[in-house]
């Protein structure tokens, strides 16, 4: 055999017309997958990240206020309304009085001491309600919860249930919201609106009567 | 001088492939240990912040534990003084701690997958001794699974 039957008899070398498109028709199918799936992490990715900020948002809410009640001093509680309330606090080792109030307009809650102004201690938090557990004269364990209460019934205040919001500002999201939750679209549109989230806490205030404090 | 065959071998196609599908099933298999990472975390936060309530309503109402345990856990046992005990109305002690549990079952039951919620003392649950509550819910299999096929967290405290 010589060397020019060789090369008459090998195949036609690059692909055919047919071959490139049908390649070039699955690459596109391929990078299209590939698109959608980076999209949808993209977005699942951010819906994630915004409900590990609501859980780390509201873990740091309630242990603000956790740690406030810790400072907590007798006798307790001198007045409480529905969304503020008047309790002794320690300060420097002495037991002064404090108003708290939730600031609905700011979405904060607030402190001052006695005669002073308000300053924000604890953002993000919404639709407050305090209800304030009673107990009988000499016991520590309530037995009716009231939306508000007088003077002479703070002193017989064991506990205070504090059911609020906690809020992040986050995009739309594009799944279903928790039950719970509920989203607030601001007035101006470019701007992320609110998603909340409601919870509630105890704070157990000093009572001397079973020895709890 | 002769001309190989253009284009890639079946075994070559084959490797791109392995390749590919490799790297899509590590996005995917990140992808779902993230959701459960995500969805767990929020679950146990959820039972945290109940025992958290328990933590505090719970020793105030110590001499009514025993009666509370007796009732085993249902909540049939709660008295049409929901709303009347936590809107002002007075209450025994007995039926206000039996409210409150009832609130935290339902809590549990919305927001935990077939949650549950338990509760035994060692002895008499009398001031002193140990108290243990049990929160479990069904939660992401890839999680280490605690409590038998449930996750579960349990607090066990002296009143």
């Amino acid at each position: 055999m010589t060397a020019c039957n060789v090369y008459k008899k090998s195949p036609a070398s690059g692909y055919s017309l047919l071959e490139t498109l049908l390649s070039l028709a699955l690459a596109s199918v391929l990078l299209l997958v590939g698109s959608f799936l980076v999209q949808a992490v993209s977005q699942r990715a951010s819906w994630w990240i915004t409900l590990s900020e609501m859980i780390m948002v509201r873990q740091a809410v309630m242990e603000s206020i956790s740690s406030l009640g810790k400072q907590v001093c007798q006798p307790g509680l001198m007045l409480g309304g529905v969304d503020s309330w008047r309790w002794h606090m320690d300060k420097n080792g002495s037991c002064q009085p404090y108003d708290i109030r939730f600031n609905v307009n700011k979405m904060q809650l607030q402190k001052r001491r006695a005669g002073g102004r308000y300053t924000g201690f604890i953002d993000a938090v919404s639709s407050p309600k305090v209800t304030y557990g009673v107990a009988h004269n000499n016991h520590c364990n309530p037995i009716r919860w009231l939306p508000s209460v007088s003077e002479q019934i703070a002193l017989h205040v064991v506990i205070l249930r504090l059911q609020f919001a906690v809020g992040i500002q986050a995009p739309s999201p594009l799944y279903d919201l928790p039950s719970t939750w509920w989203q607030e679209q601001q007035s101006d549109k470019s701007k992320p609106s609110w998603l909340w989230q409601p919870t509630e806490m105890f704070i157990r205030l000093p009572c001397v009567a079973a020895g709890v404090d | 001088m002769t001309h190989s065959t253009q284009g890639f071998s079946l075994l070559e196609v084959n490797m791109a492939l392995l390749l590919l599908v490799m790297g899509l099933g590590g996005i995917l298999a990140t992808y779902q240990s993230l959701a459960m990472q995500v969805q767990y975390t929020n679950q146990l936060q959820q039972a945290l912040l109940v025992f958290e309530q328990m933590y505090q309503v719970l020793p105030l109402h110590a001499d009514q534990l025993q009666w509370l345990q007796a009732q085993g856990g249902s909540s049939s046992f709660v008295p049409n003084g929901h709303d009347f005990c936590q809107q002002g109305g007075v209450c025994d002690s007995s039926t206000m701690v039996a409210v409150w549990w009832q609130h935290w079952q339902q809590l549990i039951t919305q927001q935990l997958p077939s949650g549950e919620l338990s509760f035994t003392c060692d002895a008499v649950c009398k001031l002193g001794n140990k108290l243990h509550i049990q929160i479990r819910w069904h939660g992401p299999q890839s999680r280490r699974i605690n409590c038998d096929v449930w996750h579960c967290i349990t607090m066990e405290w002296p009143l």
